[in-house]
């Protein structure tokens, strides 16, 4: 009997090539095959028909195949508990609504969830991977906690690469990239800090220079007392000692900076060494004598190298940059230096140095006249940059808070995310900023950065002039920033003002775009917060 | 609103059917069936009163013997311009698919999409529809896969060619077969007329939804649904059909478990038929269905149902025990004895992580349909419970 690969063979070559070329030899065919086909018919027709009957007999003449494999035998199940109706029902609500609110209330329930230790149910769990896939990478790796092992198994899949994140084992630490051995540290620095850093000590004398630096911007991110004796240990290698290169340079900053921080004496006391020999005492005067009374601490840098600021000791010292590298914003050389220690020592040191509070030094080293340069015709003080620099990377809220009194403008804008909430409001009314929604959202949404009522009722009011004025169309935009931080004690403010309209299409769009989103949210943010408070 | 008969009709420009003042309405007279409008605008009342007129059945005109036989012989003349129609048809695209075996299906893949368009087009005008739609699947065979091509293009063309050749034959044949030959060829099926048919097959059952596809060909999208009576062990493919003019109707949700009448269209192998009327909607299945025995059993069944009618197509099977494994990049079902078969190409990505999720790798029951290229599965039965995948 001919079997069904053979039948196929021997039919395949005519029908593919076509009867003009290849002649079907009916002897070959089985004979149930054969002398079903009509004899006196053309080739073609006994072609059509060898076709049809060879389909059907492969069809229903073969065999199922025997799977060779190894069939899967652990069977998947969780240990975890599933989350409640109430919290599914939250989910639902949240993904009725538009794109980026949807987006940022998803973070919150799935923070609420990650930290309820609950799982969402399997049928949930495809969906919940389509629409978190724009979450950033923080929030995904919560996703792939709250979707069960089987949920896990699944994102091997190829069309889950965005939740294809490197595992983070001590093997990555040891073998892997840099950016997985960071993420190892990130997340060690978090469960067990005190192996991050004998990890980090042990592998510090072979780590390459970009390396370092990369390791040290992670500790200085959120820096501890029990990282001291790390930090110490490992300046030895830059104490005293020309750092020529740029790399090497920035790593000895980034030490300084941290060991300063953390208030390590002998870094301390040089720095005061250092400076000791410009500082000079005298009775306030001129901008001082304004801002407070007695005597103070006054700041004269010599506009030459002399023996004891000069480049090879800055280097040596502090790892700073031997030469002026920015001849436009600084006349002498000692006011770059000075710029590049603002940068990298927290502004309490100085304020101690100064004999003044951190505001007066800052207003002091932002106003003086000593400081101030002249660029295309506009006067500029020389470290506003610097100490913008400063408040960032210290993470100083007291100088943030001074800053974002003291200067005003576009560069204040970095800061914003940093500012206590009062100052935020404050900075925010004073410069009449109710329209720049990338302002108001480069916050993240916590409690502490809700917006108190006063704020959200001001923000309402201001907005509803605008409207009113005609001068602004309310777009859905807009609702979807303030209902992220909206106080929910000045809904019935926003309630009671939404009724005067005197335009019924723009009443309709600031009812839909402003009104229902705040409604939506805010009820979503109650439930959640009484769901966290069991 | 027409509450009675329920319709609506708005003044709103939206193009959603209905729109979101009627279903405001809805909404409200659900919460309050009470209410009533005190004074009906006058167009509302031309409009109900003009429903109502539509629907009230005309009274019956009095035909006499002649009218009766000048009908029957208009009708007769039609089914017999018809079948001239459809003879021409099926000759013409004998002919075609002769002359493709000619000149050799290497050609096919080069071949332009008009050259099936013009073929289905000229079915379409010799009223064979039907035919229409086999030349159009030969053209949709993806020939970019080149070991599966030649496989999806014999499938097409040898059950073409047995259908051409038994519609020459089918004077010949039971009347069952004639109709289901026609049904094949093209003529169309009335579920208006099934709805009052005593004579058709209808059966009272426990119908489980196992799953829905959905399917776009051109202008029209067709619904696929697949019940099965859990007690008759008898399975029902529902057809339902949008178009740009009328709305697609879809009275099922997957899953779900109703106590209906099925009444089934006459077919060798009956296999689609239309809900006549539900009892209930139950929350649990009360008879768990009976289960093929592996994957050999349910090729046996294939088979035996290819054996009775050669075009049986989308047929659906319960089978027993089965994990889903992956081979060389395609999906199987394997059975305990370690027979497979394999998944349809089309669904392998979205199939395997819904599987996984609902599984968890346990062999489970499973509902599958049978398509030309490898099985759709439609669900699984975990727990006595059935989750559509």
């Amino acid at each position: 009997m001919t079997d069904a690969k053979t039948l196929q063979e021997i039919l395949q070559e005519v029908v593919l090539l076509g009867t003009e070329r290849r002649q079907l030899d009916t002897s070959r065919l089985p004979s149930s095959i054969a002398e079903r086909l009509p004899t006196a018919a053309s080739p073609e027709r006994q072609a059509l028909d060898a076709l049809t009957y060879t389909y059907f007999y492969q069809r229903t003449g073969t065999e199922t195949d025997t799977y060779a494999g190894t069939l899967p035998t652990e069977i998947l199940s969780e240990t975890k508990p599933y989350i409640g109706e109430a919290l599914a029902n939250i989910l639902a609500s949240i993904l009725d609504l538009e794109y980026s609110l949807k987006n940022e209330l998803l973070k919150l329930w799935i923070h609420s969830v990650y930290n309820r230790g609950e799982l969402i149910p399997s049928e949930k769990v495809l969906p919940m991977l389509e629409v978190c896939r724009p979450l950033n990478q923080h929030s995904r790796r919560k996703v792939t906690e709250i979707i069960g092992v089987r949920g896990q198994t699944i994102l091997q899949h190829k069309s889950y690469q965005t939740y294809h994140f490197t595992a983070l084992s001590e093997t990555q630490w040891t073998e892997g990239p840099l950016e997985g051995r960071k993420l190892y540290l990130i997340k060690l620095r978090t469960t067990d800090p005190q192996k991050a850093i004998e990890l980090l000590a042990q592998t510090w004398p072979s780590e390459g220079v970009r390396e370092r630096i990369s390791f040290l911007q992670l500790l200085s991110s959120n820096l501890s007392e029990e990282d001291l004796p790390f930090l110490v240990e490992m300046y030895e290698e830059y104490d005293n000692v020309p750092v020529p290169k740029t790399l090497s340079r920035v790593c000895k900053l980034h030490l300084v900076n941290m060991l300063t921080r953390l208030g390590h004496r002998p870094t301390l006391e040089r720095i005061a060494e250092f400076m000791r020999p410009y500082l000079a005492s005298q009775k306030a005067k001129g901008l001082l004598q304004k801002v407070w009374s007695g005597w103070s601490t006054n700041l004269l840098l010599p506009t030459a190298q002399d023996d004891h600021w000069n480049g090879p000791v800055v280097n040596t010292l502090f790892g700073l940059e031997e030469k002026n590298l920015n001849l436009k914003l600084y006349d002498h050389d000692s006011h770059y230096w000075m710029s590049e220690l603002l940068a990298w020592v927290p502004m309490q040191i100085w304020a101690d140095l100064l004999h003044m509070s951190p505001l007066q030094s800052t207003t002091y080293l932002l106003q003086d006249a000593a400081f101030q340069t002249v660029i295309g015709g506009k006067k500029v003080a020389i470290f506003r940059q610097v100490l913008l620099d400063s408040a960032l990377r210290n993470t100083d809220a007291t100088l943030v808070s001074d800053l974002s009194k003291l200067i005003s403008g576009e560069d204040v804008k970095p800061l914003v995310p940093h500012m206590t909430q009062p100052d935020f409001e404050k900075y925010v009314m004073s410069h009449r900023l109710f329209l720049d929604l990338d302002l108001l959202t480069s916050r993240p949404i916590s409690t502490a950065n809700g917006w108190s009522a006063h704020f959200s009722k001001n923000i309402i009011s201001e907005l509803l002039k605008i409207c009113k004025g005609k001068s602004f169309n309310p777009h859905q935009k807009f609702g979807n920033t303030i209902a992220r931080y909206f106080h929910p004690e000045a809904f019935s403010h926003l309630l009671k003002s939404s009724g005067n309209f005197q335009n019924k299409t723009w009443f309709y769009a600031w009812r839909e775009n402003i009104v229902e989103p705040i409604r939506a949210s805010l009820l979503i943010r109650q439930k959640l917060n009484a769901i966290d408070d069991r | 609103m027409d509450i009675q008969d329920l319709a609506y009709k708005c003044s709103c420009p939206s193009r959603q059917f209905p729109c979101k003042h009627g279903l405001g309405l809805l909404l409200a007279f659900a919460a309050i069936p009470s209410a009533t409008v005190v004074e009906e605008p006058e167009w509302v009342s031309t409009w109900v009163d003009k429903r109502r007129n539509k629907s009230e059945p005309k009274p019956a005109t009095e035909r006499t013997p002649e009218d009766v036989e000048k009908a029957d012989a208009a009708k007769e003349k039609r089914l017999a311009d018809r079948y001239t129609l459809v003879n021409a048809g099926v000759s013409e695209l004998t002919l075609w698919l002769e002359d493709m075996m000619r000149v050799g299906l290497l050609e096919l893949p080069n071949k332009p999409q008009s050259y099936f368009a013009d073929m289905a087009a000229r079915m379409v005008d010799a009223k064979a529809p039907g035919l229409a739609g086999w030349v159009r699947a030969l053209s949709i065979v993806d020939f970019s896969q080149v070991d599966v091509w030649y496989q999806d293009a014999t499938s097409v063309i040898g059950k073409l060619n047995l259908l051409l050749n038994a519609w020459k034959n089918q004077q010949n044949l039971p009347p069952l077969w004639q109709q289901t030959l026609r049904q094949l060829i093209g003529w169309s099926q009335s579920s208006k007329v099934l709805e009052t048919d005593k004579t058709a097959t209808a059966l009272k059952d426990e119908w489980l939804v196992l799953g829905q596809e959905k399917e776009t060909n051109e202008d029209i999208v067709t619904l696929r649904t697949w019940l099965w009576g859990c007690s008759t062990g008898k399975s029902c493919l529902h057809l339902s059909f949008g178009t740009r003019f009328s709305p697609l109707e879809n009275g099922f949700i997957a899953g779900t478990i109703q106590e209906s009448e099925v009444a089934f269209f006459p077919w060798v192998l009956e296999q689609r038929g239309i809900v006549r009327k539900t009892k209930q909607i139950l929350d649990r299945l009360q008879t768990y269905p009976q289960m093929l025995a592996g994957v050999s059993e349910l090729h046996r069944q294939e088979v035996e149902d290819i054996r009775q009618n050669p075009w049986v197509n989308n047929e659906v099977y319960l089978v027993q025990e089965v994990k889903l494994v992956t081979s060389d990049g395609r999906l199987y079902i394997v059975d305990v004895a370690g027979r497979c078969e394999a998944i349809l190409p089309s669904v392998s990505d979205t199939m395997w992580p819904s599987w996984i999720l609902a599984t968890g790798h346990a062999a489970v029951d499973v509902a599958v349909v049978r398509k030309s290229t490898g099985l759709l599965p439609l669900g699984v039965f975990i727990d006595g419970k059935y989750k559509v995948l």
